[in-house]
């Protein structure tokens, strides 16, 4: 009979662990979803001229940003959690013996960066992560299309994607991250860490890169410039909606294995929540925003951007709002939307796709309206220490300047080296000509079918 | 650094990739790889830009 019962139980041990690991697995493919749609999106907003070369730039943050990732921007996220000191935190799983010890692709630690037999959780919890870091930098990618040089925006992508929004998970997206166990910073959906960061991170390069010739006029006013396909950038921002489920998913802590906090499932903070919540509040965020937007634009592109608007400016409660409130947070981001781009488009910036506004502008917006309407909730649960905080305005202000900040000066400076050293902007003459004509050696169409203006 | 480093089946309890020992070495060689290319890369975009604004 006993022997009966261990059996059993090690056979329910082995399909929780399988389940586990498909479930993560699942989200990577679901992820990836996010990057053809940032693929479409940008190369349908790009003008005829430059669609090939904005599809290799997309391609190339993707790649260069999940090497890196794998090199050392996954061992950030384990070291800095409770700040540049890199020391242990109270559940013990941050520090940088801790990253040393998990996290580096040599010596010791390569055992969980790799197959091995007893470990089902490394490989797809660091493929979710990587899938969450590339994002950032396809979220930056379409702000500087059709006039950033390639290795230069490589390199920012690197830095965005493999450093700069991993410290911003480190301190507000981990159980001991700074900024949850002193200020209660809550962000479940990542509307600060992957958004914000993202979008302030591009602002910081669009102030150095200039915007694309022809943009503005003499006097300041600004010009539409359209892309060649807006079928193809609406249809990918419907293809990153739909990767942001698995984006959403990702960000559940499962029940059931040795890694587990709670016998229910959990947030990376290991409050309690359920999937089925995420059940009523994307899909809700996902028409909120669209409706909202609508109001003021009528235009499918800027419908699809509330959409992913929608989504954003609910991600940091999703686990805890109440439906009818992601209503009403989601139609106001929506309707914020286009107003918040127009107002950026004054200042002389030049977001060919509203990335800015869209992740950055709504990602804070995000987290601040979280503190409005959810404040009180303890923002640690299982092994909190006593004094653990709880989720307060106050909390996700301290949160949003320092998603600002790590997003925006990054960004900005080095862009500014990249300037200096020639790596930044395409030469007027290529961007004029086309960037496809001069760098891609094949053609986004048929032959016979070219830009009027590329130039002969 | 190539192959199995197992005798069998049987002994791997734990990681089972290729190399075992060596990850540094291959991690290393991963690096210098990636660097080279944006370097190449970077070499290449410089002087087509050259070209055309001449």
């Amino acid at each position: 009979m006993e022997e009966q019962i261990a059996q059993l139980a090690a056979q329910v041990a082995t399909t929780n662990t399988m389940f586990a690991e498909a479930y993560y697995y699942l989200t990577i493919p679901l992820m990836m979803l996010i990057h053809a749609g940032f693929l479409a999106y940008e190369m349908g907003a790009s003008r005829l001229k430059n669609t090939l070369s904005s599809g290799i730039k997309n391609l190339l943050a993707l790649a260069f940003v999940i090497i890196t990732f794998y090199f050392f921007g996954w061992w950030f996220y384990w070291a800095l959690p409770t700040g540049l000191t890199g020391s242990e935190g109270y559940m013990a799983i941050s520090g940088v013996a801790y990253a040393n010890a998990i996290a580096i692709p040599w010596g010791e630690a390569a055992q969980y960066m790799g197959p091995n037999i007893a470990d089902n959780a490394s490989g797809v919890f660091w493929g979710a992560f990587a899938m969450f870091a590339a994002t950032t930098a396809s979220i930056m990618s379409g702000s500087v299309i059709e006039r950033i040089q390639t290795v230069g925006f490589v390199i920012l992508a690197i830095v965005l994607g493999s450093v700069a929004w991993v410290i911003a998970a480190a301190w507000g997206w981990h159980a001991d991250g700074w900024l949850v166990t002193k200020f209660g910073v809550h962000d479940f959906g990542a509307a600060g860490v992957v958004h914000a960061v993202a979008g302030f991170f591009a602002l910081g390069i669009l102030i150095n890169l200039g915007p694309r010739l022809g943009k503005f006029n003499k006097d300041g006013t600004a010009n539409v410039i359209k892309g060649h396909s807006m079928a193809f950038s609406v249809v990918g921002l419907m293809l990153i909606i739909v990767g942001f489920f698995g984006f959403l998913m990702a960000c559940i802590i499962l029940p059931g294995e040795a890694w587990s906090w709670a016998e229910t499932g959990t947030t990376i903070y290991g409050t309690r929540m359920t999937l089925s919540s995420l059940g009523f509040n994307i899909i809700l965020s996902v028409s909120g925003g669209i409706i909202g937007s609508w109001l003021f634009t009528r235009n499918p592109f800027w419908m699809m951007s509330g959409a992913l608007a929608g989504i954003i400016s609910v991600a940091s409660g999703l686990d805890i709002y109440f439906p009818s409130q992601i209503i009403i947070i989601s139609l106001i981001a929506g309707l914020i939307l286009k107003p918040c781009a127009d107002f950026l488009e004054r200042f002389g910036i030049d977001d060919a796709v509203g990335a800015v506004t869209v992740h950055g502008v709504i990602g804070i917006f995000g987290v601040l309206m979280l503190g409005v309407v959810a404040f009180g909730y303890p923002a640690l649960d299982a092994f909190a220490p006593a004094d653990a905080p709880t989720i307060s305005l106050w909390g996700q202000f301290v949160g949003s300047v320092v998603f600002i900040l790590l997003g925006l000066v990054p960004g900005y400076v080095i862009s500014l080296i990249l300037k200096y050293a020639g790596m930044l902007r395409v030469p007027d003459e290529v961007q004029k000509k086309g960037l496809d004509v001069v760098k891609v050696p094949a053609q986004a169409y048929p032959e016979g079918m070219q830009s009027p203006e590329t130039e002969k | 650094m190539f192959g199995f480093s197992f005798e069998s089946w049987e002994q791997v309890n734990d990681v089972m990739y290729a190399g075992v020992a060596y990850e540094g070495i291959w991690t290393f060689f991963a690096v210098v790889f990636c660097i080279g290319i944006i370097t190449t890369g970077a070499i290449h975009e410089k002087n087509i830009y050259k070209k055309y604004t001449k």
